[in-house]
């Protein structure tokens, strides 16, 4: 299993609005729904948004982990997104988060979902990872750069 | 330090009976001196103990106990000069640790002219005291996320509850530790309703599970991530009666709670209100419902009822406990709990069958400190979990000891200490990692273990010997 072939092209999003936590979460729920993952796009943005009530997902400065189950989808989807300003995001440090990984789950498969947050915590604790990926403008690049990355480690 | 202690008990109430009982299994040998002639003839044929009838004021008793050198003393009578003198005495017949229990406050509040030291005390144990600790303890664990750091800082033990959005909710603690291979931490405990789990690979992560997990400190973070959960709202906790206890429970819940006091006399309010900065003081009187109503009481989340008197704490927890799940249109009245404090044990089941939630024992408090005490002196630090049947103990492992002489998952009586201790850590080379199976632990390592009370003897003899 690999964070590349998790995250889904159409999903790549380089330029998520700030200025906050509710319009990221916002415009990722949205965009999940114009590409057909989920519907409504308000249940994905309520549930995100809930789960980060309880605790920011923001586990390094600058990254974010926004992530939830959700009734009705196949598989375990990824998305990447970058907001350049960088966002007010309910860190501890208060420092601005320009990286987001979303992951949404089906309800029944609890192993799935755990393993794709792992798989990111582990991805972004090499600090030359976020730094690069932040310097990308496209989703090609993006998408590029994950699969290079995780090549490297095998 | 011989591992063959002896220990003289002061003492066959509750608290020595018990005591006895746990000491001798360690392979201590255990004196005890009791006046009361009954008591002695209970305990024949149930404790393993040299049994001596006898008043400890009477210096022919101790020679008859043969005191000179033992290296414990712990003095549990009845009566708390008793307890000091024998502190004393033992002192002269070389007794190395000496431990008393005094219920009375008065001797070590502001402006003592005279300290424990001075009486050659090394542990005093004061019931009330410990109710009040362990009050506070459940409830910060009841409503909040909790942190022991351990191996200077190195390593913590997080808790916290488990809710709908945690990753690790229906998972088998094998296929965690599968996925997470990369990030080290270990499950070391369960507290699942009333019993605590000290789990295997084959036991489910529940929801409403309060889950310890001993963890790098660099990897809290993302343990964080998927235990899914995190601050949360500040809870609002409601003491009635300001005497010893109930003040006591109120100084050391102000910082994490919303605190509210109510206290019958006046003028005890009104020193409270000075005493107590964080905590609202009301005056009134907690066994009338008009009262309580004003104070506000639909609102709390837990309620505790710490007056002097075991029938009132019962009946004023049952009534707060009604009125607050059943008033109309609110959900948060089903989550509040109710915490009685009484101190005969025939009140025990009575307050438990009347609806309060938790109800203490405050004599096996007392003994689980001392022993704790005792066979923690062996260990490099010991804490009690919060609200939790279990401890968490690091310890060097002793050469040629019997946690050295294979991995830990064939380490001899491993099996039968399945479900009552886990070894969740090691310091090998410089580095902490999560234990498994496989680890091998070798003389001198660093060793964080979870352990069940009554299994530290077990711990003690796999690491220590």
């Amino acid at each position: 299993m690999s964070l590349a072939s998790q995250a889904r092209p159409d999903l790549v999003f380089p330029d998520l609005p700030g200025p906050d936590r509710q319009a990221i979460l916002r415009a990722i729920s949205e965009r999940f729904a114009a590409a057909g993952v989920v519907d409504p796009a308000d249940l994905l943005y309520r549930k995100l948004l809930e789960r980060e009530e309880l605790g920011s997902t923001c586990v390094l400065p600058g990254v974010a982990i926004p992530h939830c189950k959700f009734d009705g989808i196949d598989e375990v989807v990824v998305s990447v997104g970058i907001c350049p300003e960088g966002a007010e995001f309910g860190a501890e440090e208060g420092e601005p988060v320009k990286l987001f990984f979303t992951v949404i789950s089906p309800a029944n498969e609890p192993a799935a979902h755990l393993q794709s947050l792992a798989l990111i915590s582990r991805w972004i604790k090499n600090n030359n990872h976020v730094d690069k990926l932040l310097e990308l403008t496209t989703g090609e690049e993006i998408l590029a750069f994950l699969k290079e990355s995780e090549d490297e480690r095998e | 330090m011989k591992t063959n202690q002896e220990i003289l008990i002061l003492g066959l109430g509750g608290v020595g009976r018990y005591l006895a009982m746990q000491l001798a299994e360690t392979g201590r040998a255990i004196t005890v001196i009791e006046s009361n002639p009954d008591a002695i003839r209970r305990a024949e044929g149930e404790l393993d103990a040299r049994l001596i009838q006898g008043d400890a004021m009477n210096n022919s008793c101790w020679l008859e106990a043969r005191a000179r050198g033992k290296d414990y003393l712990i003095a549990v009578s009845d009566d708390d000069a008793v307890n000091i003198l024998a502190a004393l005495l033992a002192d002269r017949f070389g007794i190395k640790r000496k431990i008393a229990r005094v219920r009375s406050r008065g001797l070590w509040t502001d402006g003592a002219v005279i300290t424990p030291e001075d009486l050659k005390i090394d542990l005093v144990i004061q019931p009330e005291e410990l109710v009040a600790q362990e009050v506070a303890r459940l409830l910060k664990m009841h409503w909040s996320n909790s942190v022991i750091e351990l191996a200077g800082g190195a390593m913590q033990v997080v808790g916290t509850r488990i809710g709908e959005a945690s990753a690790l909710l229906d998972l088998e603690v094998k296929e965690i530790a599968g996925t997470l291979e990369e990030f080290d931490f270990r499950i070391v405990a369960i507290a699942r309703d009333t019993n605590t789990l000290l789990p295997g690979g084959d036991d489910v992560v529940r929801l409403n599970d309060y889950l310890y997990c001993l963890v790098r400190a660099e990897d809290v973070p993302s343990l964080m991530l998927v235990l899914g959960s995190g601050a949360k709202r500040r809870r609002r906790v409601m003491v009635i009666g300001g005497g010893h206890v109930g003040s006591r429970i109120a100084e050391l819940l102000q910082d994490t709670f919303q605190l509210k006091l109510l206290e019958l006399d006046g003028s005890r309010a009104e020193q409270l209100g000075q005493e107590l900065e964080n905590v609202e003081i009301l005056h009134g009187d907690g066994s009338d419902p008009d009262t309580l109503l004003t104070a506000g009481l639909l609102s709390m989340d837990t309620v505790i009822t710490a007056t002097g008197d075991n029938e009132a704490n019962i009946l004023t927890s049952a009534l707060a406990k009604q009125m607050i799940r059943n008033q109309p249109g609110d959900r948060h009245g089903s989550e509040a709990k109710t915490i009685a404090l009484v101190k005969r044990e025939q009140y025990l089941t009575l307050a438990a069958a009347m609806g309060a939630d938790i109800v203490l024992n405050r004599k096996v408090l007392a003994g689980d400190r001392i022993l704790a005490y005792i066979l923690g002196e062996r260990m490099l630090s010991a804490a009690r979990l919060y609200g939790v049947d279990a401890e968490v103990v690091e310890l060097v492992a002793a050469p040629r000891s019997p946690i050295t002489r294979s991995s830990l998952a064939t380490v001899p009586g491993s099996r039968e200490l399945r479900g009552k201790m886990i070894i969740g850590g090691v310091f090998h080379d410089g580095q902490w990692r999560a234990a498994v199976g496989e680890t091998r632990v070798e003389a001198g390592d660093r060793v964080i273990a979870v352990c069940r009370p009554e299994c530290l003897p077990d711990l003690e003899r796999l690491v220590l010997r």
